[in-house]
């Protein structure tokens, strides 16, 4: 963990983690329509991308990427519920 | 041709789109065509080989179905369950009785070398299955021979099952059908979540439980419990990855294959376990074998011979080697012992007022039945009888949980902090994900969720799910997990 590129840097961590935490919100909310989780799910990508950027690894990546579709799919109590 | 292939991602697309907009005349023709090519792909020889077993046994059904006589009906059936087997004994199993002998008698024959032709345990049982079914009800039998010989091609399901029923899909081959956006909905969610079972769970644990079976000498007790439980859903997700990237290509043909797994993971009992898991030849089992040998009709012991009968043979039909018959025999002996101990269980139970279908306690029955199904699969995995000996005498003999012993064991699995994450993440995404292919009411994925609001949500889960399929893919493709599907072998 000591080596992990979004862990070490706190521009990258605290973005992944608002990335994810605004995903949450909006599948949560009722609120949350098609065009917010659009908006919410590019800026995870962009996180994604940027972390990529950063030299992140593919293990790092691929938790995050597992973590954004985890909250995407089971996160929903909104309109579609 | 494998499913987890670049080749198979321009082959499907094709046969798909021109399936649709050929005649219906021509259709059969077309996935025939297709079929065969899909399998000659890497193994051109052995196509001769499957279109051999067909015309057999379409010769076969259509004497029994001619009714000639009784005595040339069960000739006819001899002669196909005789070539059938005879092809699987001479490709599968003739090393396996020649090392047998080797071992028992001493001698040193030299052994053959041959290699398995692919899925030929799955076509042989699923033709054997249509002579025993036209035998016993001679009107089955089919006289078309392109539809008979679509049966048996059909290349979804021809490499690794669903080992289909020809009353299940000969029927289907002969009705006109339209594409239906349903379908092809249906169909595509299945293939993605087959492909993340494959790729995204079975490789990515894969990779750890090969690390822990090199290196049997350096793990101790709590790796192989580990690596027990986690090859358990890397078969899981492998084969049933498998039957449902099979089923949802068959589903965008307008074909409906039969369900092979039912959840078996979550299974409280050995007896459930069974149902659930790989229900296509464990049916297949049951009907052809189980019963005709007399089932439960003929007193305790008959039954539970029967029954540990069976399980030797899906154990033996899994691999030519007295692990896999170990591994069935285990199964077999844990169905029998659970048989024989539930009515006092039960009683049990029910004098101290415990109510065995509360969700904790169904908790508690569903660990106990995995924590045996991980310690069985060791004979499944192990390369021989004496490797899985000395596994489970770790397992049994030197488990301990100190903080020592639990660093040991992830650092022969070569596992860190991260991978722990990702093992947890795959697994809850496995659990969910199953809504995607069998949506409860009133999830995101059930019918009726059609707003605007529900299909874009869907698009954009969609979109995350293949973006997470293709990064695990390239990982595989750069060499870094295993790829091929493991029923393959079989």
């Amino acid at each position: 963990m000591a080596d992990s590129v979004i862990l070490s840097s706190p521009a990258l961590f605290v973005a992944a983690l608002a990335s994810v935490g605004l995903l949450l919100f909006i599948r949560h909310s009722r609120a949350g329509g098609f065009v917010l989780t659009v908006l919410a799910a590019l800026a995870a990508l962009g996180v994604l991308f940027a972390a990529l950027l950063s030299g992140a690894s593919w293990e790092e990546l691929i938790v995050l990427l597992l973590l954004d579709t985890a909250v995407l799919l089971i996160g929903g109590k909104g309109r579609e519920r | 041709m494998s499913f987890i292939s670049l080749a198979f991602l321009i082959f499907l697309p094709v046969t798909v789109v021109v399936h649709w907009l050929l005649p219906f005349k021509l259709r059969k023709y077309w996935l025939l065509a297709m079929s065969i090519f899909f399998y000659a792909w890497g193994e051109p020889f052995y196509v001769v080989l499957m279109i051999f077993s067909a015309v057999v046994d379409y010769c076969c059904g259509r004497v029994i179905g001619a009714k000639i006589s009784p005595r040339a009906s069960k000739l006819a059936l001899l002669a196909s369950i005789f070539v059938n087997l005879g092809l699987l004994s001479i490709f599968k199993y003739t090393d396996f009785l020649i090392g047998t002998v080797n071992a028992l008698a001493g001698t040193s024959i030299p052994l053959q070398h041959l290699p398995l032709p692919i899925g030929i345990s799955f076509y042989t049982f699923q033709t054997m299955s249509y002579t025993i079914d036209v035998y016993r009800d001679p009107s089955r039998s089919e006289k078309n021979f392109i539809t008979y010989a679509l049966y048996v091609s059909f290349f979804p399901q021809l490499v690794a099952g669903p080992i289909e029923r020809a009353s299940n899909l000969l029927h289907q081959f002969r009705e006109e059908k339209q594409a239906n956006a349903e379908d092809l909905v249906a169909g595509f969610r299945q293939i993605l979540f087959g492909f993340f079972k494959k790729v995204c769970v079975a490789d990515m644990v894969g990779s750890l439980v090969n690390t822990a079976f090199g290196n049997v000498a350096e793990g101790n007790g709590l790796t192989f419990w580990i690596a027990g439980m986690l090859f358990t859903v890397q078969i899981f997700c492998d084969f049933s990855g498998y039957s449902d990237i099979a089923t949802g290509c068959a589903r965008l043909l307008g074909i409906r294959l039969m369900k092979n797994f039912d959840r078996p993971l979550t299974a409280v009992s050995f007896r459930e376990y069974g149902r659930r898991w790989h229900i296509s030849l464990n049916s297949w089992f049951m009907e052809y074998v189980y019963i005709p040998l007399g089932g439960s009709r003929k007193g305790k012991f008959r039954k539970y011979l029967n029954i540990i009968i069976v399980f030797a043979l899906s154990g033996l039909w899994h691999g030519a080697n007295w692990t896999f018959v170990a591994w069935g025999l285990m199964i077999g002996l844990c169905t029998t012992v659970e048989d024989l101990l539930r009515p006092g269980f039960h009683r049990f139970c029910d004098s101290r007022h415990i109510d065995l279908e509360n969700p904790v306690i169904r908790r508690v029955r569903n660990a106990c039945v995995l924590l045996i199904v991980g310690v069985t699969s060791i004979f499944f995995r192990a390369p021989d009888i004496a490797t899985a000996g000395t596994i489970l005498g770790k397992m049994f003999g030197g488990l301990s949980l100190m903080p020592d012993s639990v660093n040991k064991a992830f650092s022969v699995l070569g596992i860190g902090v991260l991978g722990i994450a990702q093992i947890i993440l795959s697994l809850i995404l496995l659990s969910k994900g199953q809504e995607m292919v069998f949506p409860p009411e009133g999830t995101l994925f059930a019918r009726g969720q059609d707003g605007r609001t529900a299909q874009g949500v869907r698009l954009v889960i969609y979109a995350f799910l293949i973006l997470l399929v293709a990064v695990m893919w390239l990982m595989a493709a750069s060499g870094n997990l295993q790829s091929q599907f493991i029923y393959f072998q079989f």
